[in-house]
């Protein structure tokens, strides 16, 4: 094996198995603790690195307290916040590229079968207004001026509770009230949530918005059922979009399990960050949007539909790896919050470096060379390199 | 108080019984009270004291550095205790249960 690959595999089995572990854990320092009894059982035990049971036992360990410390944290007004902010942005982006503005192919398709309604312009529904006061909000949260985060609020709540008057002045369709009523109660959480949480709601927007996207770019084959949940007056069976769902072909398992690993990578990614809940509330407003997904994946076959699924697979993908890498530094502890080093560091090949995130192996030419810890005191980064 | 606890669990509380311990003493502790039967691994032993700590079982009774590294101490709380008791007197009462029914077997032989 190569010094780089074993290097590199050594410092992403510690990223991960710090990971595993819940916020809380890292910045308290208990995760070197239990590194620190791993390390030494490895020691009395003549074991040079862990076993992978062992490591596989901390990371599952860690994930299980983690889901203890979400069980058992309380549901204040900030985290509420957070939750109804997160999850509108990432259903109105959803809604808006679901249900509002379909994908070429299928637009075609849709103006080849002759299909009239009254729409709103080149959008399916007047929901798009609600959709885009939405997007507004959130890159008024980016500002964090919650003054503007506030105002945008109030305008967004303003306009969908017109929404239903303004369509049936002017004959449009609009979005079912359930979902104008979902909206209303999200827009209370930037409009009267606490001002440090709205100064701070870019996170909850980041991991809102990144939700809907991959939402929305795997519900390829789901566009239709979405339009017909978001249009008015029309229905899977009998809808403008029934062609597809009795519409035969090939949607294999292949397709699916790549969308199953990057909503699992994705709610990982969610999970761990500090504003999870806001995370997890928006997948649980997502949800119904992930069922019709994988209905339509299992009974929508038409090959217009397989090619599109098929053509944003690198897009979805990309955006899984950007957000991965965006998340990379803080998959390690803060090196500032460190006072001790675990051995288990050592025994994984990884070593810290004058108090920056860094990572990096010894060098194997020169065996105990010092390196500086964190906190300042020199140790010997042991005597024989593993790479 | 409480219903059948599992074994590691009841091992973690029996290690504390005596006196507060650290993670690994506690995993030294639980390997000589079972002979080696048992050894508990670094992972298991902190997804039980979070959640012992959590049910008000255990405490942390202070931390100590040594070689540079943080060690916590665990202790049993008045309501471990308890459960403790309750379930130690409950496995005797199995066990007495068992070489009852053993020597009546013996006997029959």
């Amino acid at each position: 094996m190569s010094l780089n690959t074993a290097c590199n595999s050594g410092s992403l089995t510690l990223r991960l198995l710090e990971a595993s572990f819940p916020y809380e854990w890292r910045r308290s320092g208990r995760v070197n603790e239990v590194f620190d009894v791993l390390a030494e059982d490895c020691a009395r035990r003549g074991r040079g690195r862990p076993r992978f049971v062992d490591l596989t036992d901390v990371f599952f360990s860690g994930l299980l307290i983690r889901a203890r410390c979400f069980l058992r944290q309380p549901l204040n007004s900030e985290v509420l916040a957070f939750a109804l902010l997160g999850s509108g942005i990432g259903l109105a982006s959803a809604c808006l590229l679901l249900g509002e503005v379909p994908l070429p192919a299928y637009r075609a398709l849709v103006t080849d079968h002759g299909y009239v309604a009254h729409t709103f312009g080149p959008f399916v529904t007047l929901g798009v207004v609600v959709y885009a006061g939405w997007l507004l909000l959130a890159i008024a949260t980016l500002t964090r001026s919650t003054r503007l985060v506030r105002a945008t609020a109030g305008l967004t709540l303003g306009l969908t509770v017109l929404l239903p008057t303004l369509a049936h002045a002017t004959g449009i369709n609009r979005p079912p009230l359930w979902l104008l009523l979902v909206f209303s109660l999200m827009n209370l959480g930037p409009l009267l949530g606490p001002a440090h949480v709205v100064r701070r709601a870019w996170v909850s927007t980041a991991v809102g918005g990144f939700i809907g996207l991959v939402l929305t770019a795997c519900s390829g084959p789901g566009v239709f059922a979405g339009s017909s949940l978001v249009g008015q007056g029309t229905s899977g069976t009998d809808g403008r979009f029934s062609f597809y769902w009795d519409s035969d072909g090939l949607a294999s398992l292949a397709t699916r399990l790549p969308w199953f690993v990057v909503l699992t990578a994705a709610v990982f990614c969610v999970v761990r960050w500090r504003a999870f809940l806001s995370g997890v509330a928006v997948a649980a407003v997502a949800a119904p949007w992930l069922m019709l997904t994988a209905h339509q994946w299992a009974t929508a076959h038409y090959s217009a539909s397989t090619t599109s699924t098929s053509g944003l697979a690198p897009a979805v993908l990309l955006i899984a790896v950007l957000m991965l890498m965006s998340l990379r530094n803080r998959w390690l502890v803060r090196r500032d919050q460190v006072t001790t080093v675990s051995p288990l560091l050592e025994m994984l090949d990884v070593t810290t470096v004058t108090g920056r995130m860094t990572l990096r192996c010894r060098d194997p030419h020169r065996p105990g060379t010092p390196s500086r810890s964190p906190t300042g005191s020199r140790r010997t980064a042991g005597t024989g390199p593993r790479c | 108080m409480s219903d059948e606890i599992r074994e590691p669990t009841y091992l973690v509380l029996a290690a504390l019984a005596d006196q507060p311990r650290h993670g690994y003493a506690i995993i030294g502790e639980i390997e000589t009270m079972t002979s080696g039967r048992i050894t508990l691994r670094a992972g298991t032993l902190y997804a039980a004291l979070d959640r012992l700590t959590a049910g008000g079982w255990v405490s942390e009774s202070g931390q100590e550095v040594v070689n540079g590294r943080l060690r916590r101490y665990y202790t049993l709380t008045t309501v471990g205790v308890e459960v403790l008791a309750e379930q130690t007197e409950r496995l005797m009462e199995h066990a007495r249960q068992a070489t009852h029914r053993l020597q009546l077997r013996k006997a029959e032989a």
